[in-house]
C-alpha cells in the first residue's frame, strides 16, 4: 500500500503543477483584465492598479511569484532564487534605516518600512493561493475557507439523500425484479438521471416553499435549509445509484454462493445485508469518488437557486470577474478534491474487495 | 480464518466513522452558520469588492458603505441634497473655490476618537495616493493639485509631488479648507459619495504594525475596522451576508431606528425574488423581465425615474459610420416605443437624448427629429405611430441623400454589439429588425462575454455597441464629459472642438443659468453628430416591503438605512389611503406597532410614551 500511495503522490505533484502551469498562461491569454469595467480607468489610474498587483511585470516573472516562495518584490532577477527569510523581514528595522515614517499615538510608537502594500504573492508552493482580485478583502485562502465547509455540508447532505434513496430504490428493484415496483422505480430513476437538477429545484420549491410552505425558498443558516437543495442535488446521483445497486444486487443474486446461503435456509433479508449487498454495492462505491467530486464542484446552479454561499458560484463568477488568483485557486481546489477522492475510492475498493490489489492497479 | 474477520470489523469501524464524520461535518456546519433574522433584510445582489471607501466603485458597494460610513455632508433621501454629516456647517467663497469645512465636535470614530479635519486630510491624501490606485480617484481631482498629485509617480511608484501641493488643508482640528481649481457646483454632493468618506489612521496603522504583509485585508475585518457612521458592520460571510447593527457611538444615533440590518448577496433574481415574497427579504432592487408585468399592478412596485441611459454606441471611425446623416438615420428609424413596451416593460421612457430624465434645472437635448418633435425632449410629444413613421421616412431621406438605399450603393453589413443577456439580445433584435425594414440595412448581432465585450468597445472593434450610463451624482456634466475628446469613456473615436471648448468651459462657470446653457449647447452638438443613439431613460426596479417607511425613490436610486423604519398599522393605512386605485395591497410584514417611526421618536424625544419595542442599550 505504501508503495501504492507514494507513487499517487509523486503523480499528484505532477499533475497540480501541470495544471497550475496550464491555467496559469490560459487565463492570462484570455481577452480582457480584471479591473476592467463598464467605466474605464484613466490610464494613470490603470497603471497604478496594474502595479499594485505586479500585473506590469512580464509573464514568466508573474508565474514564478505565482508559484512562489521566491522573492521578486526586490527589482532585477537578483532576488530570483532568494527564498524569502521570514524572521528578517518581519523584524523591525532601525529607525534610522526605515525609509517609511515613524508614528505616535499614545504610549505606542511604530516604525514602517518604506514598502507600502502588501505582498502580493506568497506563492502556491506556501499554500498561499494569493489575494482576490474581485473580492479585495479577502485572500483565496480566506473564501476557500469559508466556502468550502458550507458545500461540504451540502455535499454531504445531498450525498446521504444519494446514498439512502439510490440504496433503497437499487435493492428494492433487483428484490422484486420485474414487477410493477421494480418498473415503477426504475422509471423515477430514468427521471431522475434525466432531469436536470434545477429543474428538480424549481419543482421542489413550488411545491414545499409556495404550495404548502413548510420549508424556506432559500438561503442558508438552519437545518431545514439543507434539505431540498441538498436533495435537488443529490437526486441525479441517486437515481444512478439506484441503478447501479440494482445491476449489482442482480449479478450478485445469480452467484453460486447466494445459491449456497439460500440451501442453508437463511432467511432472505439476512441473504440480503450479509451476503449480496457486500458485492452489489461495489459499483456503487467505485462511483462515489466521482459523485463526491461532481457534488461538491457541480453544486454551482443549485447554490445559485438557493442562494448558498458555496464554493460553487467560484468557479464561474471568478472566470468570468478575470479574477486570476481566485479562479487559479478553486482549479487548484478541484485538481485536489477529484485527485484525493479517486485514491479514496482506489483504497476502499481494497477493503470491499479480497480479489482486488492496489499493487496491480 | 481468523484474519478476514478481524479485517471486516475495521472495515465497518472505517465506514461507521466516514458516516459519523460526515454527520458531524453538517451538524457543525448548521450550528456554526445560525442566525437570527434582522430587523431589516434587504438583497444586495452580489458579493461586494471591498469596504475600503478609497478603492470601491460599484452600487451594491455604495449601499453597505452608506450605511458604516458618513462624509462631510450626507444626501436627503428623497432630493438628494447636501445636509450636515460630519460638517455640521461650511462656507463657501464667492467665485466657488473654496470651501470650509466646520466638523460637529461630538462626531466619534466606533473606537471612541474624535473625527477631526486631519482625518479628512489623511484620508483624501490616501485615495489620491498612486499607491492606493483608487479607481475613483478622479472624482477628487477637482481640487486644486490633486490630478498631479494622482497622476505624476515616481519609479518607485510614489508620487512625484508632496501633498502641499495639494489644496487640502487642516486649519484646526475641527475645520478643513478645501480649495478648488475649478467652481465645481455639485461638489457638496461629491463630499457625500462614498470614495469621499474618511477613514481611520490608527485603525490602517496599527494593521500596519501588526501585521506587514497582510494588513491590506486586516484592517477591513469586522473585529477591526473603525467607522463612524450610523452603522457597524458585526459579521461577514463571503457571498453570503453582511451582519450591520446600529453605532450608539454615532451622533445622530437617536434618529436611528433599527438595531440590525442584513444585506445578502444573492445574486440570482428569481432567488431574491422568492425570498421577497415569502417575506424573508424586505427590499429587492432587481426582478426579472419577464415578471414585471405582473409585478407592476402591486403596491410594493413602484419604478420611478431612474439617473441612467440606455444607448448605442457607434464606431464613428468605420468609413460608412462616419457621416453623421448616416447616423441620425439610424437614430431616427429605431421604434423605441416597441423596446420600452415589449421588451423592458418597467415604464421606461423613450429617449432621444443623451441626459436621462428627471433631471431638474436642466433640459435635455434631443436630435433633430421630423417635423414639430424638436427641442424639448420630453418623450410624450413624440412616441407616437404618427410620429414614428414621420422619423423613419425622414431616415430614409438621410440614408439616400448620404448616398445609401434603394438604387445606390449598397450600405455594408453592420454589427450590433452587446453583452450576453437576454433583454439586450431583444432589444437588438427589433433595432436590426427596423433597420432591415425602413433603410433596408443587413445587421447582425454579435454577443459577447462582459469582459471580452468591454475590451472589444474600448478598442473600437465593433460597428454599432449597446452600452449604459449611470450617473454618479445629480448633475449633466457626469454624462456629458464622457464624449470629450480621447476621454476614456468615449470610446466612439468621436470629436469635436467645439464640444470640448464648451464642456471645458462649463468647468469654469460660475452662474448656473450660463453654466446650464453651456451644458445644453454641449448635448445640442451631441445629438447633432449621434456618434450615440439614445434608445431610452431608466426607471429603478426596487420592490419594497410597503411597511418600511424612511425610504423614498430618488432619481440616483440611494437608499439611506439611517432614516429607516417600520411604519405603525397606522401610518400604512394613511398610505394606502393614497394609493392609486389600480394599485393592489399586499402582506406587509413587519412589526405592527412599528419600530420608531419619525412619530413615536417625536414622542420619545418629549419623553411621553417610548415605545417598549427593540429599545436601545
Amino acid at each position: 500500500m505504501i508503495p501504492f500511495l507514494l507513487r499517487r503522490l509523486l503523480w499528484f505533484a505532477i499533475t497540480l503543477l501541470g495544471v497550475v502551469t496550464i491555467s496559469f498562461f490560459l487565463m492570462r491569454a484570455v481577452r480582457g483584465g480584471p479591473f476592467d469595467g463598464e467605466r474605464r480607468l484613466h490610464p494613470a489610474i490603470e497603471a497604478n492598479l496594474a502595479a499594485r498587483y505586479n500585473l506590469d511585470w512580464p509573464l514568466w516573472r508573474q508565474y514564478l511569484q505565482y508559484l512562489g516562495p521566491f522573492n521578486l518584490r526586490a527589482d532585477g532577477i537578483g532576488g530570483l532564487l532568494v527564498v524569502e527569510d521570514e524572521a528578517a523581514r518581519l523584524a523591525k528595522p532601525a529607525p534610522e534605516q526605515a525609509q517609511g515614517s515613524t508614528v505616535r499615538f499614545g504610549s505606542n510608537v511604530w516604525t514602517f518600512t518604506g514598502d507600502i502594500g502588501p505582498r502580493p504573492f506568497g506563492g502556491v508552493l506556501t499554500g498561499d493561493l494569493g489575494p482576490s482580485f474581485k473580492y479585495r478583502d479577502f485572500t483565496v485562502n480566506d473564501i476557500i475557507g469559508q466556502s468550502l465547509p458550507i458545500s461540504v455540508a451540502l455535499g454531504s447532505v445531498a450525498l446521504l439523500w444519494a446514498l439512502v434513496l439510490g440504496l433503497t430504490a437499487g435493492i428494492g428493484s433487483a428484490l422484486w425484479r420485474g414487477t410493477r415496483v421494480d418498473l415503477g422505480l426504475r422509471l423515477v430513476a430514468t427521471l431522475g438521471i434525466a432531469l436536470p437538477n434545477f429543474v428538480i429545484a424549481a419543482f421542489l420549491i413550488l411545491l414545499f416553499a409556495f404550495l404548502v410552505p413548510v420549508l424556506p425558498v432559500a438561503g442558508w443558516g438552519r437545518a431545514e435549509h439543507m434539505i431540498l437543495p441538498g436533495f435537488a442535488l443529490g437526486a441525479p446521483f441517486a437515481a444512478y445509484i439506484a441503478r447501479l445497486t440494482r445491476t449489482g444486487m442482480l449479478e450478485v443474486l445469480s452467484q453460486d454462493h447466494i445459491r449456497t446461503a439460500r440451501a442453508k435456509g437463511l432467511p432472505e433479508w439476512l441473504i440480503l445485508l450479509r451476503h449480496a449487498l457486500k458485492g452489489g454495492v461495489l459499483p456503487v462505491v467505485s462511483y462515489l469518488g466521482p459523485a463526491t467530486a461532481g457534488i461538491l464542484t457541480g453544486s454551482l446552479v443549485i447554490e445559485r437557486l438557493f442562494g448558498i454561499p458555496g464554493t460553487g458560484s467560484h468557479f464561474v463568477n471568478s472566470a468570468l470577474n478575470r479574477d486570476y488568483t481566485l479562479s487559479m485557486g478553486v482549479t487548484i481546489l478541484y485538481t485536489v478534491l477529484v485527485y484525493t477522492l479517486n485514491t479514496l475510492v482506489d483504497l476502499a475498493y481494497t477493503l470491499l474487495d479480497p480479489r482486488i490489489r492496489l499493487e496491480e492497479s | 480464518m481468523a484474519r478476514p474477520v478481524r479485517r471486516l470489523w475495521w472495515r465497518q469501524g472505517l465506514s461507521l466513522a466516514l458516516l459519523g464524520g460526515l454527520l458531524f461535518l453538517v451538524l457543525r456546519a448548521i450550528g456554526a452558520a445560525r442566525i437570527e433574522r434582522a430587523d431589516v433584510v434587504f438583497n444586495n445582489s452580489t458579493e461586494i469588492s471591498t469596504l475600503d471607501p478609497a478603492t470601491v466603485t460599484g452600487v451594491p458597494e455604495g449601499r453597505i458603505l452608506r450605511a458604516i460610513f458618513e462624509g462631510l455632508t450626507i444626501k436627503d433621501p428623497l432630493t438628494l441634497e447636501a445636509r450636515p454629516g460630519m460638517a455640521e456647517r461650511w462656507e463657501v467663497s464667492a467665485d466657488g473655490l473654496v470651501y470650509t469645512f466646520h466638523l460637529r465636535p461630538d462626531a466619534l470614530w466606533t473606537n471612541g476618537d474624535p473625527v477631526t479635519a486631519h482625518d479628512f486630510v489623511y484620508s483624501w491624501k490616501r485615495f489620491l495616493d498612486p499607491r492606493t490606485a483608487a479607481e475613483y480617484a478622479y472624482q477628487l481631482w477637482y481640487v486644486v493639485g490633486a490630478e498631479a498629485f494622482s497622476t505624476q509617480v515616481g519609479p518607485d511608484g510614489a508620487p512625484l509631488n508632496g501633498f502641499d501641493t495639494v489644496g487640502i488643508r487642516a486649519l484646526d482640528t475641527l475645520t478643513l479648507e478645501v480649495r478648488l481649481a475649478a467652481p465645481t457646483p455639485f461638489f457638496l454632493q461629491l463630499t457625500a459619495f462614498y470614495p469621499l468618506y474618511p477613514v481611520n489612521r490608527r485603525n490602517i496603522e496599527e494593521a500596519q504594525a501588526a501585521f506587514p504583509d497582510t494588513w491590506q485585508y486586516e484592517w477591513l475585518r469586522p473585529e477591526r475596522l473603525v467607522t463612524n457612521g450610523p452603522f457597524v458592520i458585526k459579521e461577514r460571510r463571503v457571498n453570503d451576508r453582511i451582519r450591520l447593527v446600529k453605532n450608539t457611538r454615532y451622533w445622530a444615533a437617536d434618529e436611528v431606528a433599527l438595531n440590525t440590518i442584513d444585506a445578502l448577496a444573492i445574486e440570482s433574481y428569481l432567488t431574491g425574488l422568492n425570498l421577497y415574497l415569502s417575506g424573508e427579504v424586505d427590499w429587492i432592487n432587481l426582478v426579472p423581465a419577464s415578471l414585471v408585468p405582473r409585478l407592476l399592478p402591486r403596491e410594493d412596485f413602484d419604478p420611478t425615474p431612474y439617473f441612467g441611459s440606455y444607448f448605442y454606441r457607434v464606431n464613428t471611425t468605420k468609413p460608412h459610420l462616419a457621416d453623421k446623416r448616416v447616423r441620425r438615420a439610424l437614430a431616427l428609424a429605431i421604434d423605441r416605443r416597441a423596446i420600452t413596451e415589449k421588451i423592458v416593460k418597467s415604464g421606461q421612457r423613450p429617449w432621444y437624448s443623451f441626459v436621462p430624465y428627471g433631471m431638474e434645472g436642466y433640459t435635455a437635448q434631443s436630435f433633430a427629429r421630423a417635423s414639430s418633435a424638436q427641442g424639448n425632449a420630453d418623450g410624450d410629444a413624440g412616441d407616437g405611430p404618427a410620429q414614428l413613421a414621420a422619423d423613419q421616412a425622414e431616415a430614409v431621406r438621410l440614408f439616400a441623400e448620404a448616398g445609401y438605399g434603394p438604387g445606390a450603393r449598397p450600405f455594408p453589413t453592420i454589427e450590433l454589439h452587446y453583452n450576453t443577456s437576454e433583454t439586450h439580445r431583444d432589444i437588438a433584435e427589433v433595432v436590426a429588425d427596423t433597420w432591415k425594414r425602413v433603410l433596408g440595412i443587413d445587421a447582425k448581432l454579435l454577443n459577447q462575454e462582459w469582459k471580452v465585450y468591454l475590451d472589444t468597445q474600448s478598442n473600437l472593434g465593433y460597428d454599432v455597441s449597446r452600452s449604459a450610463w449611470i450617473g454618479d451624482y445629480l448633475d449633466p456634466n457626469t454624462f456629458l464629459d464622457m464624449f470629450v475628446t480621447g476621454g476614456e469613456n468615449n470610446k466612439t473615436g468621436w470629436g469635436n472642438a467645439e464640444y470640448d471648448a464648451l464642456i471645458r468651459r462649463s468647468r469654469f462657470e460660475v452662474d448656473p443659468s450660463a453654466r446650464r446653457e453651456l451644458l445644453e449647447a454641449a448635448e445640442r452638438i451631441l445629438m447633432d453628430e449621434l456618434p450615440i443613439l439614445p434608445i431610452y431613460s431608466y426607471v429603478t426596479q426596487n420592490v419594497v416591503n410597503p411597511r418600511l417607511g424612511g425610504f423614498p425613490g430618488n432619481l440616483l436610486d440611494e437608499q439611506f438605512p439611517r432614516f429607516w423604519y417600520w411604519m405603525d398599522d397606522e401610518e400604512l393605512a394613511a398610505r394606502r389611503a393614497a394609493l392609486p386605485a389600480d394599485q393592489t395591497v399586499v402582506d406587509a410584514p413587519g412589526p405592527r406597532e412599528g419600530l420608531y417611526s419619525p412619530a413615536q421618536m417625536r414622542r420619545r424625544a418629549a419623553g411621553s410614551g417610548a415605545p417598549t419595542n427593540g429599545a436601545p442599550e
